[in-house]
């Protein structure tokens, strides 16, 4: 089941500029029961098969954002306004038991794998068979661990665990959330490669939510940058610098 | 989204099917069950009498036991309802058994059918209310049932009284015969509850009991799986109840009380939560526990102050010490027997063959 050849990829090549992009989020506001504006009106067009940065630093609203978008807030008191129009569809107001059906897979910070689980059973949880002494997904180490428990890996092997667990389930869009947090650098490195590869071949989109501005610039197509909340900044990825992201709209360093 | 079918090859190959059968496999597979099979032979031809009375208290409650540990141990769901699904369970259960149309086994499936459909009901405000809040709600049907068990029963003080058990013509009185019906209905039960738990509702359960968000975006349909182990626990808990309605030959409405509920918590987490063997310790601990406390009055036999105290408080201590105990195992072990006595095994495992290497997980137990 591992090669996710089967489904949209084939219809995706054809369709193109004619069809609505993949999701396309207008005047999407989070605001929590205090008032307070997470996300204030923000603007959003994820293309079909690219990867889109959300950048910022921290409390500008980038988990709002995506916890929005996949309906996690509605559960909290949280009114989330706008539209997300998925495949041209509306979404916006969906349960995430809804969205998920039509394959928006989030990929939370914290919570993302199940840690009294071994890995072969997180996998399986998730519908995924793998044979034993293949790679998962690309991931030598996970064959090595497959019957460790996933309390007992280390933070690369859970994020590639929860990126295994998350491809699994053929996702349409794959939101991400935080990444590289807490990574050694060498550990970016390659799970963003395996993510631009991944998403390449699949023909997947996906929304990267990072802080680390210099890895998100090598593997997006398109950055939006936020700030308290709104978008300051949208560029195409290979257009800006890293220092100017940082210097202009992060205001250097945290 | 689409899960595209896999080989039905490589399915059977990663669930353990055609694994080479290594001895440790055969223990982890048929070492519960054959240790079972020894503990209920000893028990029902080792004992007599007031003994096999008390297996017979300990097997209903082993029952209940595994039903409570199967929503708080496994799908981590609190519940304050086990003595109102035992009281569910011994009415609707009595009342069948006292039809001609219902010969024995169909009691116990009445029992469960009831359970598991108000277990349904208070799975729905799990959905709505997490910890504190869900706990109180089960807690609303403590009183409830308590009531309404009081209204059905009203003036009838021997309550409602079912016929001895027979199936095939063979009667389950009690004691041995009783025993022996006990063993196997846990014995049945205990292979259900462990092929479903090492299967992908046990996963599923698992995913719950440890992150809802991170349940849903694997895939988890949160909902259907927390009412299916309200329904399933409920159902197994009536049943419990039945039985015992069974053993003391009657439904009243008076043991099924909060007390009830707190010594069914008390052999889940004393036992250890998250194990079936834990479940079942608990229950020898709690069904047998009064006894121990009245075994040790009787030493004071000669001495009548001491002697009377005994008699008049033994109960009140016997609850004293179940709170000490669940005391105890919040603070040193989480696990409690069943980790505790995993602990000297492995301990003496170490003894034994100092140089091999310590296992580290993976138990299937």
């Amino acid at each position: 089941m591992s090669e996710a050849g089967a489904g949209p990829t084939l219809d995706r090549a054809t369709g193109e500029k004619t069809r609505p992009p993949l999701l396309e989020v207008r005047d999407l506001s989070v605001i929590y029961p205090n008032g307070a504006r997470g996300v204030n009106g923000v603007d959003l067009v994820v293309p079909d098969g690219a990867i889109v940065g959300i950048l910022g630093r921290n409390g500008a609203g980038k988990s709002s954002l995506l916890r929005g978008l996949v309906g996690f807030l509605r559960s909290e008191h949280v009114t989330v306004t706008g539209s997300v129009r998925f495949r041209g569809e509306e979404i916006a107001g969906g349960a995430p038991r809804a969205t998920y059906r039509r394959g928006l897979l989030l990929v939370p910070e914290r919570e993302k794998v199940f840690p009294s689980l071994t890995v072969e059973d997180n996998l399986r949880l998730c519908g995924g068979v793998h044979p034993e002494g293949e790679p998962i997904y690309e991931f030598d180490a996970l064959d090595r661990r497959r019957t460790s428990r996933a309390a007992l890996l280390s933070g690369g092997e859970r994020q590639m665990l929860a990126l295994a667990m998350a491809w699994d389930q053929n996702p349409e869009l794959l939101l991400v959330d935080e990444l590289s947090l807490g990574l050694a650098p060498v550990a970016i490195k390659t799970l963003m490669e395996h993510l631009r590869r991944r998403t390449d071949e699949t023909g997947t989109s996906a929304i990267l939510v990072e802080q680390d501005a210099n890895a998100a610039l090598k593997v997006c197509d398109y950055i939006y940058v936020l700030n308290h909340g709104e978008v300051t900044m949208t560029a195409e990825a290979s257009a800006v610098s890293p220092a100017d992201i940082q210097q202009k709209y992060l205001g250097g360093g945290l | 989204m689409n899960l595209p079918a896999s080989p039905a090859v490589s399915r059977r190959a990663a669930r353990g099917r055609g694994r080479p059968w290594t001895p440790r496999r055969l223990w982890s597979l048929l070492g519960g069950p054959a240790l079972f099979v020894v503990v209920a032979l000893f028990v029902i031809y080792g004992q007599s009498g007031y003994g096999l009375y008390q297996a017979s208290i300990v097997l209903v409650y082993c029952v209940v036991a595994l039903g409570q540990e199967w929503l708080t141990g496994r799908a981590g769901q609190i519940s304050l309802g086990a003595a109102a699904f035992m009281a569910i369970g011994a009415f609707v259960g009595a009342r069948t058994a006292q039809q001609s149309w219902a010969p024995f086994p169909l009691p116990l499936l009445a029992a469960a059918l009831a359970g598991g459909l108000v277990g349904i009901v208070i799975g729905l405000s799990s959905l709505r209310f997490r910890g504190l809040y869900l706990a109180l709600s089960t807690l609303a049907l403590q009183f409830f049932v308590q009531f309404a068990a009081l209204e059905y029963q009203g003036g009838n003080q021997g309550g409602v009284v079912p016929p001895i058990p027979k199936l095939f013509g063979y009667e389950f009185s009690e004691g041995r015969p009783f025993v022996i019906l006990m063993v196997v209905i846990v014995g049945l039960l205990l292979l259900l509850l462990r092929g479903m738990y090492s299967r992908a509702p046990g996963r599923a359960w698992a995913a719950l009991r440890q992150s809802e968000v991170a349940s849903a975006v694997s895939g988890v349909d949160v909902m259907r799986w927390k009412l299916a182990a309200f329904a399933g626990s409920s159902a197994v808990i009536a049943v419990g109840g039945c039985l015992f309605a069974y053993l003391t030959g009657s439904a009243t409405y008076q043991p099924y009380t909060i007390y009830l509920t707190v010594s069914v918590l008390v052999m889940v987490f004393v036992g250890g939560t998250g194990s079936m063997v834990g479940a079942l310790l608990g229950a020898v601990l709690v069904g047998l526990l009064p006894y121990w406390i009245q075994d040790i009055g009787n030493e004071f036999a000669d001495n009548p102050s001491v002697y009377a105290w005994f008699s008049v408080h033994g109960a009140t201590l016997a609850i004293a010490v179940y709170g000490l105990a669940l005391l105890l195992v919040l603070v040193f072990e989480r696990e409690g027997l069943y980790g505790l006595l995993r602990r000297l095994w492995l301990l003496l495992l170490r003894g034994i063959a100092f140089a091999r290497p310590q296992r580290s997980e993976g138990d299937a137990a």
